[in-house]
C-alpha cells in the first residue's frame, strides 16, 4: 500500500466514522506539533478557537436554561402531550441535530453544542413523560428502567460518533440508572439504607477512577480530570461518611487515602492528589476532635492540627511536582 | 479475544464492580424472600374508599369492632346485641367493664382473605368469615408473623421525594416476603388501614 492509498483508506475510514478526526489528532498528537511548528499564527488560532467553543458552551448553557424558565412559565396552561414534546421530544430533536451537524461538520464543534443541549433536556424530559403518564408509583422501578433505556441510547450514539460529550452523558446515565436500581431493590428511602448506598458511591468513585485510567489515551481524553474528580469526591467522601458511622473505618480509611496519594502518582492525576490531601485533613480533624481533643485539650490539637495541615500541603506539592508533572 | 479482554480489562472492571453490588444487593434482598412460606391462610379487615381526614383512627376501629372469640370472629354488634339496639357500641376493657363510644359510620369496613401460597388477597362477606376457624395470635402456628413497614419512598439522594407507604410482611428471623395485601389508601396518614383478624387453622397441609 502506498502513501497515496494509505491516505484514500484512512479518508474513507474517517468518512464513514470508523475513525474519528479526534482519534487521529490524539493518536498522531497532530495539534501539539503543530503548535511547535508555526506558533505565533497557530497560537491565534487555538486562542481564537477556545473563545467560539466557550461562547458555544455559553450560549447552549443559555439556550437550556432559556427553555427551562419558558416551559416553567407556561407549564401550567399546556397539556401533557406538549410538556412531553418539549421537554423529551425537544432533546431527541435537538440531539438528532446534533448528530447530524456532528456527520455533515465533522471539523466544527457545533454538533457537540446541540449534543449537550439535547443530553440536559432528555433525562428531565423522560421524568416529566414519567410523571404525566402517572408512571411513577411507589417504586423506583420505572425510574431506574427509563434511565437504561436513555443508557442504552447514549452507548448507541457515541458508538457511531465517538465523542467525550457522548461519553459523559453515557457515564451520566448510567450512574442514575445504577443508582435508582440499587433505590428500587431497597425500596426504601436513603437515609434508612444509608450504609450500602455508602458502599455503592465508593463503588461508582472507584468505576470513575477506573475509567479515567482507561481513557487516558483515545478520544476520550477531555474528560479524565472530571472522572478523576468526581471519582475521587465519590469514594472519599463516602469513605469519609462511614468514618462517622463505623470505627473500623477510622483506621481503614488511612489506607484509602493512602492508595488514593498512590493513585494520583499512578494515574499522573491532580485531582486526585488534591481530594486526597483534602479528605486527610478531614479525617485527621476528625480523629484528633474524636480522641485527642478531650485529652491534650483543643488549643494543643489545634496546634499540631495547623502543623499537620502545613506538612501534609508540602508533600502533597512536592508529590506534585515530582511525580505528576513530570 | 483474551488479549482484547486484557487490553479493556480497566473498563470491564469499571463496569462490572457496579453491576456485582447491585447482584450482591439484589441477592441480599430478595433471596430470603424465597426462604419464608407459610401453610397457614389469614383474614384481615380494612376501611373501604370512603375514609374521611380521622381515617388514621380506623385502626382502633376495626380493633373495636372485630375480635376472635372462641376461635371464631366476632363482632362488636354480636357483642352488644343483647345490651343495647341504639346507635351506640359498647368495647370491652379488662373482663367484667363495658365502655360506652359513639360509633359513627364513617367507616366502611370490608373483609379479606389471604391465600399465603399466591400471595393475593380476595374478599369475603362476614357470614364467610364466621366460618373460619381463627387463630389471632400475630405468629402462626408455623412460626411466621405479620409485621408493618414505614417506606419513605425512594429518594432521590439524600434530598427525599420518594412517596411514602406503608407495606405489610410476612417475617421469620431475617426472611421477609412483602404482603400484597388490598388497602388503597394505606399511605401516610392512612398507615393503620389493616387489621389482621386471625390465622385460619387448620393450615393448608392439614385439609
Amino acid at each position: 500500500m502506498n502513501k497515496e492509498e494509505l491516505l484514500q483508506e484512512l479518508s474513507v475510514k474517517v468518512k464513514t466514522g470508523e475513525i474519528s478526526q479526534q482519534e487521529l489528532i490524539d493518536r498522531f498528537d497532530i495539534n501539539h506539533r503543530n503548535e511547535s511548528s508555526t506558533e505565533p499564527t497557530q497560537k491565534s488560532i487555538v486562542s481564537n478557537l477556545s473563545t467560539t467553543k466557550m461562547l458555544y458552551v455559553l450560549g447552549a448553557l443559555i439556550v437550556v436554561i432559556g427553555i427551562i424558565i419558558f416551559f416553567y412559565q407556561i407549564w401550567e396552561d399546556i397539556g401533557s402531550p406538549i410538556r412531553i414534546f418539549t421537554t423529551l421530544g425537544l432533546g431527541f430533536i435537538i440531539t438528532a441535530l446534533g448528530s447530524i451537524l456532528i456527520k455533515s461538520k465533522p471539523q466544527e464543534s457545533i454538533g457537540l453544542v446541540f449534543h449537550f443541549m439535547g443530553g440536559m433536556l432528555i433525562p428531565g424530559g423522560a421524568l416529566v413523560m414519567l410523571s404525566e403518564l402517572n408512571i411513577v408509583q411507589d417504586t423506583a422501578w420505572p425510574i431506574a428502567i427509563t434511565f437504561g433505556v436513555i443508557s442504552l441510547f447514549y452507548i448507541l450514539i457515541n458508538y457511531v460518533h465517538k465523542n467525550f460529550v457522548l461519553t459523559l452523558f453515557t457515564i451520566a446515565n448510567m450512574t442514575t440508572f445504577a443508582y435508582f436500581t440499587v433505590a428500587a431493590i431497597l425500596d426504601g428511602s436513603y437515609y434508612s439504607n444509608d450504609t450500602i448506598y455508602q458502599y455503592f458511591f465508593m463503588i461508582i468513585g472507584v468505576s470513575y477512577l477506573l475509567l479515567a485510567h482507561t481513557f487516558r489515551s483515545g478520544w476520550n481524553t477531555k474528560i479524565v480530570g472530571l472522572l478523576c474528580f468526581f471519582g475521587s469526591i465519590a469514594l472519599f467522601g463516602a469513605g469519609f461518611i462511614r468514618v462517622m458511622d463505623s470505627e473500623t473505618w477510622h483506621i481503614l480509611y488511612f489506607v484509602l487515602i493512602f492508595c488514593g496519594f498512590y493513585l494520583s502518582i499512578f494515574i499522573k492525576s491532580h485531582a486526585v492528589l488534591t481530594m486526597s490531601t483534602i479528605f486527610l485533613i478531614f479525617h485527621m480533624s476528625y480523629i484528633t476532635g474524636e480522641y485527642f481533643a478531650d485529652s491534650i485539650g483543643w488549643p494543643v490539637s489545634l496546634v499540631v492540627l495547623g502543623l499537620v495541615f502545613i506538612g501534609l500541603g508540602y508533600i502533597s506539592i512536592n508529590i506534585s511536582k515530582k511525580y505528576i508533572h513530570n | 479475544m483474551k488479549e482484547s479482554l486484557r487490553k479493556n480489562f480497566t473498563l470491564i472492571l469499571a463496569f462490572t464492580l457496579p453491576a456485582i453490588l447491585i447482584i450482591g444487593i439484589a441477592i441480599s434482598v430478595y433471596l430470603p424472600s424465597f426462604f419464608i412460606s407459610t401453610n397457614y391462610n389469614f383474614i384481615y379487615a380494612s376501611c373501604g374508599d370512603n375514609i374521611d381526614n380521622y381515617s388514621r383512627n380506623c385502626n382502633t376501629y376495626l380493633s373495636n369492632k372485630y375480635t376472635v372469640e372462641n376461635g371464631k370472629i366476632s363482632t362488636l354488634e354480636d357483642r352488644t346485641a343483647n345490651i343495647d339496639n341504639s346507635n351506640q357500641e359498647y368495647s370491652q376493657t379488662g373482663t367484667s367493664t363495658l365502655k360506652k363510644v359513639t360509633e359513627s359510620p364513617k367507616y366502611e369496613v370490608r373483609l379479606f382473605f389471604h391465600d399465603t401460597a399466591k400471595n393475593e388477597s380476595r374478599e369475603i362477606t362476614l357470614e364467610e368469615a364466621k366460618l373460619f376457624t381463627l387463630n389471632n395470635l400475630i405468629t402462626s402456628p408455623d412460626g411466621v408473623s405479620i409485621t408493618g413497614s414505614y417506606n419513605s419512598g425512594s429518594d432521590i439522594l439524600v434530598f427525599g421525594g420518594g412517596r411514602s407507604s406503608f407495606g405489610y410482611f410476612l417475617t421469620k428471623g431475617n426472611s421477609k416476603l412483602k404482603l400484597n395485601i388490598i388497602n388503597t389508601n394505606d399511605r401516610y396518614y392512612y398507615q393503620n388501614n389493616f387489621k389482621f383478624i386471625g390465622w385460619v387453622i387448620p393450615g393448608r397441609t392439614n385439609n
